[in-house]
């Protein structure tokens, strides 16, 4: 009896699965996977509002307020903060996700993928999921990162800046990466 | 009415079912993209036309049959292993470099599970019951081989279009209902089989209701894709990891 439930339970879900990834996800007609009208999802965004960012998360603030503010206004500040913080990280993952799809278009778009490069992107993007949890963790446990922010948002831009100079596939226009 | 001659409509229902969907396939000249799928279609036509002819001759009951039918089902789940391989192809195909490196994946996926069907099946000794072990094993192989096409193709932002989403889905939907109907049936063995014959027409019908679908309008023009060359991939591909690995280095500084 144990067989029979397993057997269900995995077609099932298998079958589900299916349907989900079969599941379209673009609006109608959208077959290719990338179009030059589309490129602009490219664009690193995040990284460049560092400086507003970097000023909103200034560690001089805290001291400030701490000696001013009410412990219930340090607290909220605090609190807002880290949300905001958080919120940066988010929309920077964003932009490493947008990397990341342009990593795999070149893939898909070369006449030739070679299986240790394809592995190895895979690898990097599944590190950046992890080191990304771990970091947004330590961000709402109130740990400062301002400073390592700036580097990341920094590397995001160079990034964007370097890919577009370099020779990208038919499919993507000039200009695709930054504007 | 009773349930057996509900069986009976059900079954008179899918053989036109499958006449009009081989009948759209040859019409919308399916045998271009997907030439297995079409093989599928007509062996479909001809061994359920066989079966029928069977049937009024020698009863439901008959050993000939069942002979008949298990004897013919195995090439069914071939043809449709076939059918599958094409989907793949079509999707997969016209991007040369990632195809070249989802073949082995899919292969792969396909062949293990066959060897588990191989082992597990292994000890059965009863012919019919292997038969449907064996059915039900490979079901398992075409379901896993898709899965893994699909995952790949959501990978690298692939969308399956029409028709292949709606072929996809059917052959999903029907090998996972094999999966459990073989099931029940090797465990519940007091089940009159008409009740299992009832549900498979039902399923089956659904299947071809998805594959009609897919085939009603007429089908949109694929355009082959651009490649860029290997000396292309290569560089930007090790410009955009290198980025990646770099990112990932500034996130763990931030853990230190």
């Amino acid at each position: 009896m144990p067989a029979l439930v397993l057997y269900i339970v995995a077609a099932i879900l298998l079958g589900g699965v299916i349907a989900l990834l079969l599941r379209p996800r673009h609006p109608a007609g959208a077959g290719e996977p990338c179009t030059p009208a589309s490129s602009a999802e490219f664009f690193p965004v995040h990284c460049r509002y560092f400086p507003q960012v970097r000023h909103a998360l200034s560690r001089e603030d805290a001291p400030y307020l701490a000696g001013r503010g009410s412990p219930v206004v340090y607290r909220r500040w605090r609190k807002a903060i880290r949300r905001a913080g958080c919120l940066y990280l988010a929309g920077l993952r964003e932009d490493f996700s947008r990397l990341n799809r342009l990593a795999r278009l070149l893939s898909l778009y070369s006449a030739q993928v070679k299986v240790g490069q394809e592995a190895e992107l895979f690898r990097l993007n599944l590190y950046f999921q992890l080191l990304y949890g771990i970091v947004w963790w330590r961000f709402v446990l109130g740990r400062p990162a301002g400073d390592r922010l700036e580097q990341m948002a920094s590397l995001i831009g160079r990034l964007g800046s370097r890919l577009e100079q370099a020779t990208l596939p038919p499919e993507l226009s000039s200009g695709a990466i930054t504007p | 009415m009773d349930l057996l001659s509900l069986s009976g409509i059900v079954a008179a229902i899918v053989a036109p079912l499958e006449l009009a969907v081989c009948a759209l396939a040859l019409r919308r000249r399916l045998w271009r993209p997907l030439p297995f799928f079409v093989a599928y279609l007509v062996l479909l036509v001809l061994i359920d036309s066989g079966r029928w002819a069977v049937l009024l001759f020698t009863g439901m009951n008959s050993p000939t049959y069942s002979w008949a039918y298990w004897m013919t089902q195995p090439v069914h789940i071939l043809a449709r292993g076939a059918a599958l391989a094409d989907i793949c192809r079509a999707t997969l195909g016209p991007y040369v470099g990632v195809w070249r490196l989802a073949r082995p994946l899919l292969m792969l996926a396909a062949t293990l599970m066959l060897v588990f069907a191989a082992v597990h099946s292994n000890g059965t000794h009863w012919i019919s019951s292997y038969l449907i072990f064996l059915e039900r094993e490979l079901e398992f192989a075409v379901v896993i081989s898709l899965l893994v096409l699909l995952l790949l193709s959501r990978y690298y932002g692939l969308v399956l279009e029409r028709p292949l989403d709606s072929i996809a889905l059917g052959l999903g939907f029907y090998s996972s209902f094999v999966i459990i109907k073989d099931t029940i049936i090797l465990v519940v063995r007091n089940l009159p089989y008409w009740w299992f014959s009832l549900a498979n027409s039902v399923a089956f019908a659904i299947t071809l209701g998805f594959w009609c679908y897919a085939l009603w309008a007429p089908l949109p023009e694929r355009a082959r894709p651009q490649l860029s060359t290997a000396e292309s991939y290569e560089r930007n591909s090790r410009e955009v990891s290198d980025r990646m690995r770099e990112l990932n280095e500034r996130l763990l500084n931030l853990i230190k």
